[in-house]
């Protein structure tokens, strides 16, 4: 039984990837309206 | 076909025809020249490039592999599956500083080769290249295929036309700028949907801890860390995604079209980071369809089939319309890859002082015959999983002698060329004999050898600006 994935490890791998994808959505709307912000700014030069 | 698949058809067709127009403009907004078609104008910046990674490594690879290791070899494989995605654009990243210094007016690996190495290994390339973006497109539209037949309860053709026929059209006419922006939509959909499928998943099956109770009392041994095939696809996969990806067109262009080094640097790292949770929760649908003791009709549909029986019907639509998303976005890129191969190494090569006009109209003919070809093999229907390890050992033979050829002077053509043949005629009878990981093993280290070995005794070497002299811009 030692060497078998304990429920903690478990559940803290879920969680944090869980918690990990709302990251991951939130560098995407940031990414992508810093990028549309730059693209206007460059437009207006 | 049910009720539920009438309404898989009516969203998927909608979601389908809002990503092509979409596509379809963007397109036409920023296609400028013809060298846009190929690299999309080589202004494309950090946001585009992370949210381009990130959906290139969503496709069926993401959504349905993951869970199928997870289902067959249990946790370390599956863990195993999401380090190899990460580990892959880690490694990717000092290789794309040395394409960039190398070749920052290039088009595709093909072309490098070529000028590198000459006729001979150029022709090996073109066939690895190309039956790695045919394996892929066709595993993308058997993930749509079986997602049809076993939840709406429709032939399987009927998902891959429905997928394969706008994908067709709107890379056809847009090219690698049409991919991209399409990629850039799906990645930002894709996490939240995958997130609530997952979210909800949970929910009703009273917890990760219930479900970590299911597979320990259903197959023990799948919790296990040591877990023997576990163990080994994790090595496998580590290899096998890390050699595909380093010879990936797809991913190649994506460095052509960056702004500069820096781009491609943070969209690697940020990309590295962001597809380990992606693929942990694509994974651990696997192990739900063990908790629950699931009997899988296909080994590759054990996500789909967890999420049409734990969530309400309107949970699994979503899900089908994550499905949708990945097999359109990777199975786009797929094509973009293989248009730009046809035309600029294919074609190119064969009439060297074709116009860019006339490129980009073979490229967009090649497109429809190599989409129609990968959507009949498609209806066969064999396991995803198994038809990307088998693009994956493909690459594997030749990804040494391609990329050691970007930093060695003294590996000439014919070293490369015989690395290559060597590894794939010993690794692929070790893989079709179930030896998985040793036809890896084996396919990358023979390859290493011969030249590695044979550099030291060759006393002439390449001179490295030659190749920014041959390969330049199209238009």
């Amino acid at each position: 039984m030692e060497s078998m994935y304990s429920l903690a490890f478990f559940n803290g791998l879920i969680w944090v990837s869980l918690v990990g994808l709302l990251v991951v959505f939130g560098f995407q709307v940031w990414f992508t309206l810093v990028d549309y912000k730059n693209n206007k700014k460059a437009k207006g030069e | 076909m049910n009720t539920f698949g009438l309404y898989m058809i009516v969203f998927s067709i909608i979601l389908m025809l809002g990503i092509s127009i979409l596509g379809y403009l963007f397109s036409k907004r920023k296609m400028k020249n013809n060298d846009s078609y190929f690299t999309a104008g080589r202004n494309i910046t950090v946001s585009f490039m992370t949210a381009t990674f990130i959906a290139y490594a969503v496709g069926t690879g993401l959504v349905f592999s993951p869970a199928e290791s997870a289902y067959l070899d249990g946790m370390t494989a599956m863990i195993g599956y999401a380090l190899a995605l990460s580990i892959a654009y880690l490694i990717f990243i000092p290789i794309s500083r040395r394409i960039k210094e190398l070749l920052p007016e290039g088009n595709t690996i093909g072309e490098y080769v070529k000028a590198r190495y000459g006729n001979v290994m150029f022709i090996v390339v073109l066939f690895v290249i190309i039956v790695y973006l045919f394996c892929l497109l066709v595993a993308n539209l058997i993930g749509a295929g079986i997602a049809f037949q076993y939840l709406g309860g429709m032939p399987i053709y009927v998902g891959v036309l429905i997928i394969g026929i706008p994908v067709m059209i709107y890379t056809t006419y847009g090219g690698l700028g049409a991919a991209i922006f399409t990629n850039s939509i799906q990645a930002i959909l894709l996490t939240p949907l995958l997130f609530v499928v997952a979210f909800f998943a949970f929910r009703n099956l009273g917890g990760t801890g219930a479900v970590y109770e299911g597979v320990v009392e259903n197959a023990p041994e799948l919790m296990n860390i040591f877990h023997g095939p576990g163990v080994e696809f994790a090595i496998m996969i580590i290899i096998a995604v890390a050699s595909a990806e380093l010879l990936n067109q797809a991913l190649w262009q994506r460095v052509y079209s960056a702004k500069n080094v820096q781009v491609v640097k943070r969209g690697l790292i940020n990309a590295s980071i962001m597809t380990f949770p992606m693929a942990i929760i694509a994974g651990v649908f696997g192990l739900i369809a063990i908790s629950m003791a699931m009997d899988l009709p296909h080994t590759s549909i054990g996500t789909a089939l967890v999420a049409h029986t734990v969530l309400p019907e309107w949970g699994s639509m979503l899900f089908v319309l994550i499905i949708v998303l990945a097999t359109t976005s990777t199975g786009s890129d797929a094509l973009a890859a293989f248009s730009s191969t046809a035309s600029l190494d294919i074609v190119k090569s064969l009439k060297p002082n074709m116009d860019s006009k006339v490129a980009v109209k073979v490229a967009r003919i090649s497109t429809i015959i190599f989409a129609i070809a990968a959507m009949l093999v498609a209806f066969q229907a064999p396991s995803i999983l198994q038809i990307l390890l088998f693009a994956d050992l493909v690459a594997a033979a030749a990804v040494v002698p391609v990329i050691a050829g970007l930093y060695h002077k003294r590996i000439s053509g014919k070293l490369a060329t015989g690395g290559t043949i060597f590894g794939l005629i010993l690794g692929v009878p070790l893989y079709l004999m179930g030896q998985y990981l040793n036809s890896f093993i084996v396919a990358i280290l023979i390859s290493s050898l011969i030249i590695f070995i044979g550099a030291r005794f060759t006393k002439t070497g390449y001179n490295f600006d030659q190749l920014k002299e041959t390969i330049k811009n199209l238009d």
